[in-house]
């Protein structure tokens, strides 16, 4: 694990000023409420998560000793030329080195061709298991998935996010689009009122993100293990007072599109520390 | 493939001076389940399964123990500072619930001022016939 990733490239801003700086930005750039704005725009330039955590969170993210998301990593590299299924395949028969998928994983979620519907990488891995392998799937948000999933991740660490939303991704994005805009739960908020109207503020004793999810797979601190945006989203929900949806879910989903979509640019972290 | 849980890691310099004081880094893939949890569904409490103790071996002369109880986190980091004196062999141990050991060993290569090596041995002169 010699390389660095996108921590180590990266220009870092000490401090909260340009934090404001940037909100002083969006406001000036954003041309009125949600919704109005043009579609092809995210509201305001986007800043990794990364950002938002404290010093000790990021600590343990630059120390690619002490980042515990490494042990997934190098799980997910023995898993890769782990042979299965009734032909003794693995990742590695047809991909060969996992370097050949640098860049792929900051392309998820993206269309399936042949079953004509949005997948997450998580879910690419599985229909790769199933139709090249003939394994079984591994269960969603299990450890074997997670690890491959972070493993893939880690090859396109420093990619920007570059999702495609036209085509037929386009009806899905608008789905989550919608689904970020719409109020759920008994406190009743959209995902819009916290990330894209009160970025920078605290809830409670956190700093609210942009809610970016170029760090995912990530490794939450408050779980001790790496989980999926899913996860997350189903986490943030149930903040909200919410009934979360599955994980691996349609709806989850168009809405990761969607937030990657908003991360257009921001460099992919793998593997990341969150809380 | 092994356990996840017995996944650990050990980060040492690989050379020092006679007399600095190095830090020892170790992180292990551990749950620590701490024994007060219960599964949402059935109500029985998970059984506590985590790290008892750490100790660290120089030459195996024992120079750190921890004892660690059910607050400790999950994947426990753990780090101390070590004062070389000579070279040797550095050795982790940590050992769970269920006295399952696991160990991680790393060598530390120590010189002088002038580099040469200081070797773990004491000269000693030859006691004189009784």
């Amino acid at each position: 694990m010699a390389s660095h990733g996108a921590n180590a490239v990266r220009p870092r801003l000490k401090g909260f000023s340009w934090l404001w700086l940037a909100m002083a930005g969006a406001v000036v750039a954003w041309p009125g409420w949600p919704g109005s704005e043009p579609a092809e725009l995210p509201p305001f330039s986007p800043l990794s998560g990364y950002e938002f955590a404290r010093p000790e969170t990021r600590a343990i993210q630059d120390d690619e000793f002490a980042n515990p998301g490494l042990f997934w990593i190098e799980r997910g590299a023995e898993l890769w030329t782990n042979p299965a299924g009734p032909g003794d395949r693995s990742c590695h028969s047809c991909h060969g080195a996992a370097t050949a998928m640098a860049g792929a994983a900051a392309t998820y979620p993206k269309i399936d061709e042949v079953a004509g519907r949005l997948v997450n990488l998580e879910q690419r891995i599985n229909l790769c298991r199933t139709r090249h392998v003939g394994a079984e799937p591994y269960p969603l948000e299990s450890d074997p998935l997670l690890s491959l999933s972070a493993y893939v991740t880690r090859q396109s660490a420093g990619e920007p996010l570059r999702v495609r939303i036209d085509g037929r991704a386009r009806e899905w994005f608008e789905r989550g689009r919608g689904l970020y805009r719409q109020r759920v739960g008994q406190m009743n908020v959209a995902c819009t009122q916290c990330h894209d109207q009160r970025v920078g503020h605290l809830l409670r004793a956190e700093r609210i993100s942009q809610g970016q999810i170029n760090g995912f797979p990530a490794y939450l601190l408050r779980w001790g293990t790496v989980s999926s945006a899913h996860r997350r989203f189903q986490f943030c929900n149930e903040q909200a007072r919410a009934e979360p949806l599955p994980i691996g879910s349609d709806d989850y989903n168009a809405l990761q599109l969607y937030v990657a979509w908003r991360g257009t640019g921001l460099l992919v972290e793998a593997p990341a520390v969150r809380r | 493939m092994a356990s996840p849980t017995d996944e650990r890691r050990l980060k040492v310099p690989e050379r020092a001076v006679q007399g600095e004081v190095i830090v020892v880094k170790t992180l292990a893939r551990h749950p620590m389940e701490p024994g007060v949890r219960r599964d949402p569904k059935s109500g029985v409490i998970y059984p506590r399964f985590i790290i008892q103790s750490v100790v660290c071996r120089f030459n195996g002369a024992e120079v750190f123990r921890a004892r660690w109880y059910s607050g400790v986190s999950e994947n426990p980091f753990l780090s101390f500072p070590l004062r070389m004196d000579e070279s040797g062999v550095i050795e982790v141990e940590w050992v769970d619930d269920y006295l399952k050991s696991t160990t991680r060993s790393a060598f530390i290569q120590v010189v002088d001022e002038e580099g040469r090596e200081v070797w773990p041995v004491t000269a000693r002169t030859p006691s004189a016939p009784a």
